[in-house]
């Protein structure tokens, strides 16, 4: 500059330019750090009050905050007369730098005696000036925050053994039921729907499950991953639901209003199969024969049919309402087509028994799986409804009801062995090991779970001489209400859950606490079970 | 960039102010003792064109100041003492008849005290207002009319007028349409103890004794150079930031629309740029900065700004508002 005959204002500025705008820019940054570090401090205090995985957040805000800062700064970058004018200020020229600025394209005595002025002004002067911002304040601000954050991050709540032991626990539970209990689930629904009905019904279970492995591989806690299990059960439920159904007792008295009878003599036929094939054939017979009843005859099978669509439901209600009007209005051919469809839908109900049960099952083996991913699983030995050491005859009564349901034999009780121990499941097999009841699982209170039942919970057992399980109990989530055990009295659970319906948690809890209290004062538990199911409410009201 | 036509300034021009300047300041300054800053504000006014408006108690100095500066810049000087019987025609002059040699009788205009280059206008709060605004008049037109004819006043003309703030009663303060025609309304302290040791010290040199530094010419050609100071875009847009925060309408400032009535006229800001451009010369620069604007603040804008009851209630002078606005109105 000094060599320069000619003052170029805006060449000497430049360099000042350049170190003003990057010391902006360091100074925002420096903002921008303090503020991230301040941001961060908070986050790792927000981890100390509820536990949260914080670190990573915190340290993505402290470098968020840095290139914000800089990016203000760069945007910031000052012009050339801002520059004059911060030279200005800063080294006191009297706005000498300024005017030269304004001047440098103009020819006369005072714009030459001006920059003169200039030149000779500042050719003494190292111009790296600027605006001085007030270093120390955010020195000192940059310096407490960070040193509040390396400390927060040195003392971030590290978890407890016992917390790093569950998580690991729940990790693997949750892959064993993602590798292999779910995939095996999936292939036993494949197998086991009947052939000719793997349509639709077999589409959407399958994506359910799909669904469900894809939801426990992201669920990072116990209570959603049993929420998610829960959401798959009610799809499947729904599906169930969306079945054509045709009872037994709806069955029977279809098969007593119609006069059934075998085809080889006068008994009426005993098993289901029969009895349904039964009322199909009286129902084509009818609707061959009904162009050949006289008056009478046809108002008489008009009531008659009446009669029988007050015993069932649904469509095959409808279509026998349908036939006995037009009985009634002596509209033969109608009649007849009417009776065809009625015997159509008793075979579709027939033909989807197996399917509901095939479903019906899988949403057991869900509940099972449930109790694999609450870890509440691992023991051999079974409990009985009344919570007490399952006898081997009862076992073996168990397990020779599950085998002689036709289509769930083998593959079912191999399902159910890889989800967990064996689970009290359903009335048919309550009523057997205990000789009748109300239809109502029985087991104690226990562990209910959204809306699941407890079943009885306890440790492995030991098989005494006479081959009694003595002292070993499993713990279950089973479908259905809680009922106090074989004194028959409810213990305060009053609605039953419903099936795909979601219930919050926090509405449910304290009912079923109470409901679990009460049970432990009436029942009979043994006292290691007492204690369990009493620390998990206490737990879970945590 | 303000700039004035400069063709016929060259750079000895420019040299030959800031000597010029220079010289009479000190030429004033040796008779004047202390006072710094009041001496500067009148040469100030003086280079630039602009009457004055001294406020002091008696015995500062102000005559002594008006006396020495006429004396300095060897122009014709004039003394009126304003009280409440003079009479408008006893300053611009009348019309008497006149009788010469051969008997003739004829009217001739008589020439007021106005007639000369610095006129000093003593105690100016002292005469009635129809005597005021003959001389304030004369201040803004350079002309004075008498009957039909109309005199210009010698140039350069420089009104010197003094105020005693302490002896209100029977005065009649100037309007304030009038005050606006003063260029700078200077303060003139008490002097320090060290400044009364040193007049003590010394005898007073008479005016007649003081060497002449300028004359009326030179002093004219001054203006001009003056004029063609250049400032630059925001030292412009800092002082209309000053004169506008001093609008009670439309400052951001509480203290002004508190206490100010009214602000700073179109003119006070033309005195205001003026102003700092002499200072400029005379500190050296060839440009105007902020500081010229801030350091003229006061003298400038001081007698502009009509402060109202509320002021006069809490005892809020006009130059602790000019601060207030300094303080408050940021430098760009």
């Amino acid at each position: 500059m000094l060599d320069n005959p000619t003052f170029d204002v805006a060449r000497a500025l430049r360099p000042v330019r350049r170190s003003i705008g990057l010391r902006q820019v360091a100074f925002w940054a420096f903002r921008g750090l303090a503020g991230g570090a301040i941001a961060g401090v908070l986050l790792l205090l927000s981890a100390h009050v509820r536990a949260w995985p914080a670190t990573p957040a915190a340290l993505a805000v402290l470098i968020a905050g840095v290139v914000i800062g800089s990016a203000i700064g760069c945007a910031q970058w000052p012009d050339l007369m801002g520059t004059a004018r911060a030279v200005d200020r800063h080294v006191d020229l009297g706005e000498r730098l300024t005017t030269a600025l304004e001047l440098r394209a103009t020819d006369g005595v005072f714009a030459d005696l001006q920059r003169a002025d200039t030149m000779q002004r500042v050719s003494g002067l190292r111009l790296r000036g600027g605006p001085k911002h007030d270093r120390r304040g955010i020195g000192i601000g940059v310096a407490v925050s960070l040193l509040a954050f390396v400390a927060l991050l040195d003392f971030q709540p590290a978890p407890t053994p016992q917390t790093q032991t569950v998580n690991q626990a729940l990790q693997q539970r949750l892959h064993r039921a993602t590798q292999i209990l779910l995939p095996r689930l999936s292939r036993t629904v494949q197998r086991e729907l009947p052939a000719g009905r793997r349509g639709a019904t077999l589409r959407a279970v399958q994506r359910a499950l799909l669904q469900l492995r894809r939801e426990l591989r992201r669920a990072r806690g116990t209570a959603q991953a049993l929420r998610e299990v829960s959401s798959t059960q009610g799809k499947i439920e729904s599906l169930t639901g969306a079945l054509p159904a045709l009872t037994t007792s709806q069955l029977n008295r279809l098969a007593r209003t119609l006069g059934v009878r075998s085809k080889t003599g006068q008994s009426p036929p005993r098993t289901v199969r029969q009895q349904s094939q039964a009322v199909q054939q009286r129902l084509h017979h009818l609707a061959r024969q009904v162009s050949h009843l006289n008056a009478t005859q046809t108002r008489t099978l008009g009531r008659t049919l009446q009669e029988a669509a007050q015993h069932t439901g649904g469509a095959l209600q409808h279509t026998l309402r349908q036939a006995s009007k037009a009985l009634l209005r002596s509209r033969l051919r109608q009649a007849a087509r009417w009776l065809n469809r009625a015997a159509n839908t008793v075979h579709a109900a027939q033909s989807t028994r197996s399917q509901r049960s095939v479903l019906h099952q899988t949403t057991r083996r869900l509940s099972s799986l449930k109790n694999t991913i609450s870890g509440l699983h691992g023991n051999p030995g079974k409990a009985n409804q009344n919570g007490r050491p399952a006898t081997h005859s009862q076992s073996a009564t168990s397990q020779s009801g599950r085998a002689q349901r036709g289509n769930t034999k083998g593959s079912a009780r191999t399902s159910l062995r890889e989800a967990g121990p064996p689970v009290l499941q359903n009335r048919q097999r309550l009523t057997r090991s205990n000789g009748g009841g109300s239809g109502q699982s029985r087991a104690p209170a226990g562990t209910p779970n959204k809306g699941q039942r407890a079943g009885s919970a306890g440790t492995p057992g030991e098989r005494d001489k006479s081959g009694t399980f003595h002292g070993t109990y499993t713990r279950v989530f089973v479908p259905g209400q809680v009922r106090s055990g074989p004194h028959g009295s409810q213990v305060g659970l009053s609605n039953r859950a419903q099936p795909g319906k979601l219930v919050p948690y926090h509405r449910v809890v304290a009912r079923y606490t109470r409901a679990a209290r009460t049970a432990l004062d009436r029942i009979t538990l043994p006292p290691p079970v007492q204690s369990y199911v009493r620390q998990y409410f206490s737990t879970i009201a945590r | 960039m303000a700039q004035p036509p400069t063709d016929t300034i060259d750079s000895s021009a420019v040299y030959a102010f800031i000597h010029d300047a220079g010289a009479l300041e000190a030429t004033v300054r040796s008779v004047i003792i202390g006072q710094h800053e009041v001496v500067r504000q009148a040469v100030l006014a003086v280079l630039a064109g602009g009457h004055v408006l001294l406020e002091g108690v008696p015995g500062v100095g102000k005559t002594l100041l008006v006396r020495t500066l006429g004396a300095a810049l060897g122009l014709s000087f004039s003394r009126v003492q304003f009280t409440p019987d003079l009479m408008p025609a006893d300053i611009t002059g009348t019309t008497v008849l006149r009788e010469d040699e051969r008997g003739q009788r004829s009217f001739a205009f008589q020439a007021g005290p106005i007639f000369a280059h610095v006129v000093l206008a003593d105690e100016v709060n002292r005469a009635t207002p129809k005597t005021q605004s003959a001389l304030l008049e004369a201040m803004q037109e350079g002309t004075v009319t008498v009957g039909t004819a109309t005199h210009h006043l010698p140039s350069p003309f420089f009104v010197l007028a003094t105020q005693n703030p302490l002896e209100m009663e029977g005065t009649y303060p100037l309007p304030e349409a009038q005050l606006d025609r003063f260029l700078l309304k200077i303060l003139v302290p008490f002097p320090e103890r060290d400044v009364l040791e040193a007049i003590a010290r010394l005898s007073i040199v008479p005016s007649s004794d003081v060497a002449m530094a300028l004359d009326g010419r030179r002093l004219v050609a001054m203006r001009a150079v003056a004029r063609a100071v250049p400032l630059a875009a925001p030292v412009i847009d800092y002082a209309v930031s000053l004169i506008v925060a001093t609008h009670p309408d439309k400052s951001p400032i509480e203290t002004v629309r508190r206490f100010v009535r009214g602000g700073a006229s179109p003119r006070g800001i033309q005195a205001l740029v003026t102003t700092a451009q002499v200072r400029a010369l005379l500190e050296g620069r060839y440009n105007v900065a902020i500081e010229d604007l801030q350091a003229l603040a006061h003298p400038v804008l001081r007698h502009r700004l009509l402060l109202n009851f509320e002021a006069q209630a809490e005892g809020m002078s006009a130059d602790a508002v000019i601060d207030d606005v300094l303080r408050r109105v940021p430098v760009p």
